[in-house]
């Protein structure tokens, strides 16, 4: 609401004050005439862990349960990442992976413990439904294998935002 | 008299303990290496905020021609600024690594052309820079949407934006030049366009990478702040260490929200 009436003031005022800014071609010119602009900034920082730019699970076995990727630390209240909204503006977060694989499944949580009700995979889910300007969103992961493959497997996270 | 003497002898002494113990506590600890964050950044004009104010209040309205002492302050960037000095900068959390993230001044803007013909062209200006608190050097592409009236081209379209922590390095924040021509007679109405940064391309990204390997960091005053936090010197050595001369491909994370939005209305 607050952004909508900055836009509408400066508007008004523009469309009064700054017609013909100036013209490109002299003898046949156009003008240019400002309208409103919005001196604000849609800015972002997503924070990883440790020294992690990937969420990586290293199981000890083929069937590990409970698995936290790499630098995570729920016992010491360590996220795997944090998303910080530096903007002007509530963001909705949400977040999915590009495909769901059959031996691992993902939990997450905004607090730094387990819940299975939470499932991360390629439906899309909320990390919170409002984050303010300048507040945080954290997120924990968790991964259950069974008789998973050996090697590396890589699926593609996605983080999406709307305005709130 | 001893006795005088003896008393005075102990109060003197009690004064100079508290006077010692009251300065330890006190005063400021300083060390000779503390990070000075904003060593790069120009000095601030003395008439910054008047500037500002008309940049914003629509008074001055060719961002092209904003002076880069004014849009070089992480102040240009007005509440985004207020709202991550605090969290990123006087109390930071070296446990987390500010690896991703942008942001971009202005958020919208719109114009109204009048005889605007085929093969008229005009130039806006913006100003996009690296997420704060971000310690990486991020690639970026930056993209317009199609559009069947203009065509957009978009100076550098292909960037690397250097941190934003522990301190602003040159280039954290960069003005985007776009030009825009009508590609043919274009009808009275209302366009949208659209600026979002993508991931560049594998060869930007590999070229990047080596070149930012190749950058000299005296990373020991970064340890020292690490240590100052943290207080443990074999993780900070290893965080430090492990996050010096990073390159990452940016924008695999997005804002639903676009960079830039410009409104452009043909009359």
């Amino acid at each position: 609401m607050n952004n909508k009436i900055l836009m509408l003031l400066i508007g008004v005022f523009l469309f009064t004050g700054m017609a013909g800014v100036y013209a490109y071609d002299s003898s046949t010119p156009y003008t240019v005439t400002m309208n409103f602009i919005v001196g604000e900034d849609t800015s972002f920082t997503v924070a990883l862990a440790g020294v992690e730019t990937t969420i990586d699970f290293n199981p000890t076995t083929s069937n590990s349960k409970e698995v936290e990727p790499d630098s995570q630390d729920d016992g010491g209240s360590t996220p795997i990442e944090t998303i910080t909204n530096t903007g002007n503006v509530n963001l909705a977060l949400t977040h999915e992976l590009n495909v769901t694989t059959d031996f691992v499944a993902v939990s997450y949580n905004a607090e730094n413990t387990v819940d299975w009700t939470k499932i991360l995979n390629s439906t899309t889910s909320s990390i919170n439904a409002s984050v303010p300007s300048s507040e945080t969103a954290d997120v924990y992961m968790w991964a259950n294998f069974t008789t998973a493959d050996s090697g590396t497997t890589a699926v593609l996270y996605q983080i999406n935002s709307t305005t709130a | 008299m001893k006795n005088k003497i003896k008393v005075m002898t102990f109060v003197f002494i009690i004064g100079i303990m508290i006077a010692l113990i009251g300065y330890v506590i006190l005063i400021p600890k300083t060390t000779a290496n503390e990070i000075n964050r904003f060593e790069t950044i120009p000095e601030k004009p003395n008439d910054f905020d008047a500037y500002t104010r008309e940049i914003w209040g629509g008074g001055l309205t060719d961002l092209c021609e904003i002076s880069e002492d004014y849009w070089m302050q992480p102040e240009f960037y007005g509440s985004t600024w207020e709202n991550a000095k605090q969290q990123f900068y006087t109390q930071p959390d070296y446990s987390m690594w500010g690896v991703y993230g942008q942001g971009n001044m202005p958020r919208e803007i719109s114009y109204t052309l009048t005889d605007f013909k085929k093969g008229d062209e005009f130039e806006i200006c913006t100003f996009f820079h690296n997420g704060f608190g971000v310690w990486t050097y991020q690639g970026f592409e930056l993209v317009a949407n199609e559009n069947e009236y203009f065509n957009i081209k978009i100076t550098p379209n292909e960037l690397t934006m250097p941190p934003t922590f522990p301190v602003f390095e040159n280039g954290w924040t960069q003005k985007i030049t776009i030009k825009i021509t009508a590609k043919k007679e274009i009808p009275e109405g209302s366009y949208n366009l659209i600026l979002n940064p993508i991931t560049p391309s594998f060869d930007y990204s590999k070229k990047e990478t080596k070149r930012v390997l190749q950058m000299t960091v005296d990373k020991e005053k970064y340890k020292e702040e690490c240590y100052s936090f943290l207080n443990d010197i074999e993780k900070c050595d290893y965080l430090i260490n492990n996050r010096e001369k990073k390159y990452v491909a940016g924008g695999t994370y997005q804002s639903s929200e676009p960079l830039l939005k410009l409104g452009i209305t043909i009359k």
